[in-house]
Order: structure tokens, then C-alpha cells, then sequence
């Protein structure tokens, strides 16, 4: 195959699946990219029998044949492999010209899947399969170390940028260079992460030492509360202030002494006080954040309002009579991510009955973004410890997967598939989650079973 | 390769112009359009475009298609500066996306190093791909933070789980009792309101001097933006915030006055009365009131101005009752205006005297009466006239005064008042007085029900003249006086006149409704 045959594959596929991902029904601009990626196949077809695109090792092969591309669309390329990869898709095989209609309803049912989050293999088979879609197969990325590449290249990704907004908020409250622009950036790696692979990184909020409580639980908060955002249908803009109302929410508790904030016996009047004043304290940290050129309002209200209930009722003792859609977004999250976090003045509660708490709590939480919350963590929230079939225990790291630890290094035997018995307390387990989470990002061995 | 060429150029060319410009101007348009049609052109060749950024020139491939210099004003710097690597445009790109990614780059100041991405990110635009270069770190690159401990990976297995999550999601939806979807968006026409009412919680909090002030400053900052929105009700927030929060310090007074200088401005006063005169809503309307209140005597020109050229009553009444209550702090102020005043303005301003109830403006009225005595002047100064001083005018010489004189009395309060209209009734002239006058003091009389009354009617008519016919027209109207006292001896004397020729007719016509009753 020519080096142009290439050139043009990897531009017009690529490029016919953003535009489906964009714009998810069959468009007249979908039918124009098919259209070309059409007649480029009708040449190749002149030339071959079969075409088939294979996924390896991080590289694209065509009929066998590597493809070698120029530094000029390497980014393309790129994102062309991220894509399959994100869709379990490891080879497209054209057993003979695709009519043009099978063309665009293939093109429309990647990019629709890409742009739901929802990535699984055989949704997409079943949609091409209802489409008519007969002479396009694919086949799954094999359960190998195709797939864990990339899902540990995403993993990774999700966990240094998790990194960087701790150390961005360590930052924040002892440098004065912090400034707005680098909250803004986190909050659009996280957003584009939870487009890609939004179960593991939910999965991370369930670490709660990385750094101070403080900072790994306004990190948590913020990736829970794009995921919200995002589910909710809100616009990057929006998507954006609300990623930053959720990290800096609790930021000024550090300025309240940690004897107050982590004392095991009730508080006083005094200290209480003391802590019913952080909302302000945070909320002056954004409005006085370097390089803040116009406030971000409803940042600054969703932080000054997290504390106050669905009913009106809270703390501090404002003007709000019904909270902002920011803070009953946070006022879940929040909570969530407080309940299920081991604290000197409280028990832990697994991530189940931490829902199961605030789906009853009708009068503290807005009861339709609570149904919105569950939509999107479901019945074992990426990060639970679960019991699973034949006694393992494990942790989800998706709706679909569960790492669990071997008992040694030699491969065990595993079923091909199994199913969860029930959800555990974290009292109900001797390994650390933490743990178990980093370490299927590493990248030194491959894993899987 | 030329239409790229062409194509790169002109988006440059179009960047720069839009710079300049600060706008979209026929030049920029005529770039942008080449720009397009040469992009459309390089498409129909090469299918979609990759344009490679460098610090110092962009490239197709390995051909450079821009060079720049690392200057100030070089494009390329500016895209790889702010993290862009390369810049995708698809088939299908239209102009308007175009021309969308030109402003946003254009948008941006040459040494900006942020925001760009940013604006990128938001447009979302479905042909055009960016690439940069803005990731976190690499994990064991963050000193600062340490990771949980680590179990090594070959000890993790990763297994497929079978859960599935529509029905256990309806069964726990059931269990919850939730059925509904929400339908969320965020309504940023609030901004602004949000704004103030975060600043106004804020300063309720915070005490250090430092960031109050910064409070302030932010909150002074953001008015000139909800001036030029129109947004009154974020500046009537505005006015409420600063007239409630009380602050000593020399520097907030300055600061608050500052605030004040701007919400008092000739474009906010301008504001104000177009919303007092357009706007349908009561809320707009009362919020625009209570601003021009605020702005107070600096706006009272234009209200007038706006008084005189209005026809709409509603309007006609909230601007008559602002001027009163601005005037009523202001009240020399009004006296030089009436003084000074012609055409319309004049009755305006004497209107709202007579609203203003201020006896502070009699001096003034009185000056006003003796030169120029027109009924209008007459009618306030009267309204607001003590009684005493009301009753000196029943010897005017002007038939309309002492008329008015006599309205604004009413009845008889005590001996003094009624010592004056006796001598008055009993005086020579009283019967060459005007009809209206005679009526109007017998009425007045008839309110205070004594002998002396009485004996006053009783004179009246029994009277003899020469010119019967004005003399018994004095007499029915008497009756009629005495009349609305229904007292038996009131009838007595009116029934003693039944069988007099003139007056006959009357009588009856008294008794029968005295019975009637």
C-alpha cells in the first residue's frame, strides 16, 4: 500500500468519526466525509480483495502492513487509534466495498458511541448489527496487551492529572503564583478524561491520602462533579465553572486549625462557627485567585451555598433562600465523598450505603440531581469492594471490571467472567483500594488475566 | 500546494486584521473570505488540512507555509506559546467556523499566554481540531505528592464483571421512589445579580480591612458592565448594597461614593428613564424609581423634560411623584426652578408644590400671586394657606380669590371665623356680591347651627330692596343654606315663607324633601 493510501485512510477515517462524534445523527456533512471515505475505498478495493485495519502495540497496520506516517498527521493518527481502542475495536475488516449507506451508518455508530461514554464492544456490534451493517466487521481488541495499554495509558493519564490538581492545590494555598488559569486547565483534563474513560476515574475518588484530606477530597468533589455536569448536559462553559466551584469548595478549611477540623468528640459552639465559616474562606480564595479577570459567579455561589440543604435550611447565614444548581451538584458529591472516607469523628460507609443515605435524605439533596448521581455511579460506584462469586473480593473499577489481588505471581486460575454476590464495607477487607487502584495504571508489567 | 499556501496567508493576514481592528471590517471580511475559498480549494486537492505550528513558522508536512521570526507579532509564537501544535481543518469546515477560530485567536493579545486553549475548548467547533500540549506531569514526577503504596501490578488480575446495570438501576430507581430526568441550564442573565448578593454575603463575613476592600473594588469594577447591559436591576442591587452596608473608613466612603458616581451617571439616568417609560414590568418601573430617587437632583431636568413630552398618565404619575420626593430634600431648589420656570415646566412645578404640602413655599407663591395672579398659582397657594390667613383673602378685590378663599374654608370653625363672615353677609355690599359668592358664604354660615345663625337668615329674608328679582334670588339660596340644618326650628322659620309668592315654590320644595327624609 502507498504511503498517500495511508495518508488518506488515517485523514478520512479520523476525520469522519470526529464528525460523527460531533454531531451523532447521520449529517450532511457525515455523508460528505463518507462519501470520499467511499470512492478512497472503491480505489483500494481495485487493488485488494479484503482490507482489514489492525491494532498493535499503539500502531495501525493495513493488510498486515504497518503504517508509517508523517510527522504532518500524527495527531490524527493518534486519535484515530485512541478512538478504537476507546471502543474496544481492534481490527476493521472490509470483506468487500461497503455500499455507501453501511459506510455512514458504521462512521455514526462510532462516533455516537464515543460521544455517550458508553463503549461497550457489543453495543456497538448489536448497533451495527441492527444498521445492516454486513460487509464492515469488527472485531474486539483482544484481551491483551492491546487494550491494557491503552486503558493503562488513559489510567495513567487520570492519575497524574488526579496528581496534578492536589499539587495544584497545595499550591494555591501556600504560593502566591497559583492562579486561575492552571484551575481551569485541570478541570478540562478532567472533563475530556471523564469523556474517555469516565468509571476510572470515578473509580480514583475512592483514594482519600494522597496529600492532605483536604486536597484529594476538593479533587474527588471536582472529578464527581464534571461527571455530574456532564450527565447533566451542561455546556463546556458551565462544565468548566463547575469544575472549579468543586475544587476550591472546601479550600478554607485550611485556614481553620486541623485540631477543630479532625476533633473525635462533638464540637463546641466556638469551633462550630469556626468550621460553618469555610465557605466564605473558600470562596475568597477563588475571588482573590491570581489572573481572575471576571469572577466566576456561580463558581463563587455554588461554593458559598455547598452547605445549604435542598430545603434551605444550612449553613452559612445568607440571602439564599433555594440553593444553585453548583451547590445541590457539590452538597451530593460532597457528601458522598466525606461518608465514604474514613475520618478520626466517623465511620466509613461503603460507597452503596453512602447512596442509599443520600437517595433517603430528600430534604438535604435535590431528589432529581440524586437520580442523576446514581445514573451515572450505579448500583456498585466504580471504586466499591465487592464480594464476588467463589469468595474473591475485589474493587470495580468499572461497570464491567474488577481487579482483584493474586495470591501470587504465577497466573491463577480465574473464570473467564464473574459476578458480584454483594457490596462490602471497607471494614469487611484487609487490602488497601488505594493501592489496588494505582496499580492497575502502571504501565512496568502487563496485568490482566 | 499554492491554495495552501494562499490559504495560511490569508488566515494570518485575517488575524492580524482582526487584531487591528478589534472588529470583523470589510478588510478582515475580504481575508477571511480569501482564506475560505483557498482552504476549500487546498480540501478538494488534499482532503483535510494539517497545519503543524513552530515557534516560528507553520507547516504542511515538512513544507513551511509561514515563516515569522520570533517577533512580538508572530502568530505561529503566539499558537505554540498558548500550547497549539497543529490546527486540523476538515471537509465540510464552513465559513462562519472559520471565521469563529479567527476571532477567538484574535481575541487574545499577542504576548497572552492563556485562555486560548480555553476558548478553544468551549467553541467545540466540529471541523476544526486542535492539538496541544497542556498535560499533567507524568506520576512519579511530583515530588511534592506521594502515592498510596503501591502493590506491584503483576499481583492485580482484572477480571470481567457481569452486572446487569438497566435492571438493577430500575429496581433501585423503584426502591428510591425516583422516576424523573432533570432538565438543567444554567441561566447566566443572573450573573450579575449573583455577583452582588455573593459580594453583599462576603462583606457580612469578612473584617480585615485588606480584603474588604478588594470586596469593594471588585464589586466597582463590574458596574461599568451591568451599565452597558442595561442591567438595572444589578445596578438598583448596587444601590441597596451601598446604602445598607454602613462603613467609617475614609477609604470605602471614597470607594462607595465612586460606586455612587457611576449609578448616578448621566448614561445610568438616561437608563433609568427609558426603563421608567418602556418597561412593562411593575418591578422594572419601581426599581427605576427608587434609582432616580437616588440620583436625585442631578436628574430632575431630564424628568421634567421627560414630564412634558410624555402622554401616558401612569408614566405622568410616577415621574410627578418622584419630583416630589426628590424636591422634598430640595425644597430651595424648587423655589428657584418655580421662580425661574417657563412653558410647561411652570405648572409642573407648581404641582408638585401643591403634592409637597410645604408651607415653606408660601412666601414664594405669595410673591408669585401678587405678580402674576393666575388661577394655578391662586389654587396651591391656597391649598396651602393656614386658615387664618385664608380668611383675609374674603375681602379681595378679585372675585375668583375670595371665592377660592371661601372654597378652601369650608364651615365655621369658632367665634372669630364667624365674627368675619357675619360682618361680611351683614356688610353693605353683600348684596351686589356674585351669585356664586352669595352662596358659597351662606353655606359656609349655615354650617354652624346657633341663634346667632339664625337670627343672621332671619335678617336676610325679611330684607326689602329695590331690585326684587336679585333679592329674592338671595333669599331662595338662603333657604336652601338654612335648610341643610333640618332642626325643627330651622323648619319654623322656613315654613313661615310658604305662602309668599317668589319663594313658594322653594319652600315646598324644601319641606316636602325635609319630610321625604
Amino acid at each position: 500500500m502507498k504511503e498517500t493510501d495511508i495518508r488518506n485512510l488515517i485523514l478520512y477515517f479520523s476525520s469522519s468519526i470526529h464528525i460523527a462524534r460531533v454531531f451523532q445523527t447521520k449529517s450532511q456533512t457525515l455523508y460528505q466525509h463518507a462519501q470520499k471515505t467511499h470512492q478512497f475505498l472503491s480505489d483500494l478495493f481495485k487493488e485488494f480483495k479484503t482490507i482489514e485495519l489492525f491494532i498493535s502495540e499503539n500502531h495501525l497496520f493495513f493488510n498486515d502492513e504497518r503504517a508509517n506516517v508523517e510527522m504532518g498527521i500524527i495527531d490524527r493518527y493518534r486519535s484515530l487509534i485512541h478512538d478504537l481502542k476507546t471502543l474496544s475495536i481492534g481490527t476493521i475488516l472490509f470483506t468487500r466495498l461497503p455500499k455507501l449507506d453501511e459506510v455512514v451508518s458504521f462512521l455514526c455508530c462510532l462516533g455516537t458511541h464515543l460521544a455517550s461514554s458508553k463503549h461497550s464492544f457489543e453495543q456497538i456490534s448489536n448497533s451495527l448489527k441492527k444498521e445492516g451493517v454486513k460487509s464492515i466487521k469488527i472485531s474486539r481488541i483482544e484481551d491483551s496487551k492491546q487494550k491494557d495499554g491503552i486503558l493503562r495509558s488513559i489510567r495513567e493519564e487520570a492519575l497524574s492529572t488526579l496528581l496534578d490538581s492536589i499539587s495544584y492545590l497545595k499550591k494555591v494555598t501556600i504560593e502566591e503564583e497559583a492562579n486561575i488559569y492552571e484551575a481551569r486547565r485541570i478541570v478540562r483534563n478532567f472533563s475530556e478524561l471523564l469523556f474517555k474513560e469516565r468509571s476510572y476515574l470515578i473509580a480514583l475518588t475512592i483514594i482519600k491520602d494522597i496529600g492532605s484530606y483536604t486536597f484529594n477530597h476538593s479533587a474527588n468533589v471536582c472529578i464527581l462533579s464534571i461527571a455530574m455536569g456532564i450527565e447533566l448536559g451542561l455546556t463546556r462553559k458551565d462544565l468548566l465553572e463547575l469544575g472549579i466551584a468543586a475544587l476550591f469548595h472546601d479550600l478554607g478549611k485550611i485556614d481553620i486549625p486541623g485540631d477543630i477540623l479532625n476533633k473525635p468528640d462533638t464540637l463546641t459552639n466556638i469551633e462550630y462557627e469556626k468550621i460553618k465559616q469555610h465557605p466564605y474562606l473558600s470562596a475568597e480564595r477563588i475571588i482573590f485567585l491570581k489572573g481572575v479577570d471576571e469572577v466566576p459567579v456561580f463558581a463563587l455561589r455554588g461554593i458559598l451555598e455547598h452547605h445549604i440543604d435542598y430545603s434551605g435550611t444550612g449553613y452559612p447565614d445568607i440571602s439564599t433562600k433555594k440553593p444553585t444548581l453548583f451547590a445541590r451538584i457539590i452538597r451530593i458529591v460532597d457528601s458522598y465523598d466525606a461518608m465514604t472516607t474514613p475520618r478520626i469523628y466517623q465511620n466509613v460507609r461503603s460507597p452503596f450505603e453512602a447512596l442509599k443515605y443520600i437517595v433517603k435524605s430528600k430534604e438535604i439533596y435535590d431528589p432529581s440531581l440524586v437520580k442523576t448521581f446514581l445514573d451515572i455511579m450505579g448500583i456498585y460506584p466504580p471504586g466499591s469492594i465487592v464480594l464476588l462469586k467463589g469468595g474473591l473480593k475485589g474493587v470495580m473499577i468499572s461497570d464491567k471490571e474488577v481487579a482483584v489481588i493474586r495470591k501470587n505471581k504465577i497466573a491463577e486460575k480465574f473464570p473467564k467472567e464473574t459476578t458480584i454476590i454483594r457490596a462490602l464495607s471497607p471494614n469487611e477487607v484487609d487490602f488497601d483500594t488505594s493501592s489496588i487502584l494505582t496499580a492497575v495504571t502502571s504501565d512496568e508489567n502487563s496485568s490482566g488475566v | 500546494m499554492e491554495d495552501l499556501t494562499f490559504f495560511v496567508n490569508n488566515f494570518i493576514k485575517s488575524i492580524k486584521s482582526h487584531k487591528l481592528y478589534q472588529k470583523i471590517s470589510d478588510t478582515t471580511r475580504e481575508f477571511i473570505k480569501k482564506c475560505y475559498s483557498n482552504l476549500i480549494k487546498a480540501q478538494e486537492k488534499l482532503g483535510p488540512v494539517v497545519l503543524l505550528v513552530n515557534e516560528d513558522k507553520i507547516m504542511n508536512d515538512s513544507k513551511v507555509l509561514h515563516l515569522d521570526p520570533k517577533r512580538i507579532t508572530s502568530v505561529p509564537l503566539f499558537l505554540y506559546r498558548n500550547g497549539v501544535r497543529s490546527l486540523t481543518f476538515l471537509e465540510g469546515v464552513s465559513e462562519e467556523e472559520l471565521e469563529a477560530l479567527i476571532t477567538i485567536i484574535a481575541s487574545k493579545e499577542y504576548s497572552s499566554e492563556v485562555g486560548l486553549l480555553e476558548d478553544l475548548w468551549e467553541a467545540k467547533f466540529p471541523h476544526i481540531i486542535y492539538h496541544a500540549v497542556e498535560k499533567a506531569k507524568k506520576i512519579n514526577e511530583y515530588e511534592d505528592i506521594q502515592l498510596p503504596s503501591k502493590i506491584k501490578n503483576d499481583m492485580v488480575a482484572v477480571l470481567p464483571v457481569k452486572i446487569n446495570k438497566n435492571e438493577v438501576s430500575q429496581k433501585e430507581q423503584k426502591k428510591f421512589g425516583i422516576n424523573y430526568q432533570p432538565k438543567i441550564s444554567i441561566n447566566r442573565e443572573l450573573s450579575a445579580f449573583l455577583l452582588i448578593e455573593s459580594i453583599k454575603d462576603l462583606l457580612s463575613y469578612e473584617q480585615i480591612h485588606r480584603k474588604r476592600k478588594s470586596l469593594y473594588m471588585i464589586l466597582k469594577e463590574s458596574i461599568p458592565n451591568f451599565l452597558s447591559a442595561g442591567n438595572l436591576s444589578a445596578l438598583y442591587q448596587t444601590k441597596k448594597l451601598i446604602e445598607n452596608i454602613k462603613e467609617n473608613k475614609k477609604e470605602f466612603i471614597e470607594t462607595s461614593e465612586e460606586i455612587k458616581e457611576i449609578i448616578t451617571s448621566e448614561a445610568a439616568l438616561q437608563l433609568y428613564i427609558h426603563a421608567l417609560t418602556s418597561a412593562t414590568s411593575n418591578r422594572i418601573k419601581t426599581e427605576a424609581v427608587e434609582l432616580l430617587e437616588f440620583i436625585g437632583i442631578k436628574g430632575v431636568d431630564a424628568l421634567i423634560n421627560e414630564l412634558e413630552i410624555t402622554s401616558d398618565f401612569v408614566t405622568k404619575d410616577l415621574i410627578t411623584s418622584l419630583l416630589k420626593n426628590i424636591f422634598a430634600d430640595h425644597r430651595e431648589e424648587l423655589e428657584v426652578r418655580l421662580v425661574n420656570a417657563t412653558g410647561k415646566a411652570f405648572p409642573i412645578l407648581l404641582l408638585i408644590i401643591k403634592k409637597l404640602k410645604d408651607p415653606y413655599f408660601i412666601p414664594c407663591l405669595k410673591e408669585l400671586f401678587e405678580k402674576h395672579n393666575t388661577p394655578k398659582v391662586q389654587e396651591v397657594l391656597f391649598s396651602l394657606l393656614p386658615r387664618k390667613e385664608v380668611i383675609q383673602y374674603l375681602n379681595h378685590p378679585d372675585a375668583n380669590v375670595r371665592a377660592l378663599a371661601l372654597e378652601k374654608l369650608k364651615a365655621i370653625w369658632d367665634p372669630e371665623e364667624f365674627e368675619i363672615i357675619r360682618n361680611r353677609i351683614m356688610s353693605k355690599n353683600f348684596w351686589q356680591l356674585p351669585k356664586k359668592e352669595i352662596k358659597t358664604l351662606l353655606e359656609l354660615l349655615s354650617s354652624l347651627t346657633t341663634d346667632d345663625t339664625i337670627k343672621i337668615f332671619n335678617t336676610i329674608l325679611r330684607k326689602r330692596h329695590l331690585f326684587k328679582e336679585k333679592v329674592y334670588e338671595t333669599k331662595k339660596i338662603a333657604l336652601q343654606a338654612l335648610s341643610n340644618n333640618k332642626n325643627e326650628k330651622v323648619i319654623e322659620i322656613i315654613s313661615r315663607y310658604r305662602n309668599s309668592k317668589h319663594l313658594k315654590a322653594t319652600v315646598e320644595e324644601i319641606l316636602k324633601n325635609h319630610e321625604r327624609d
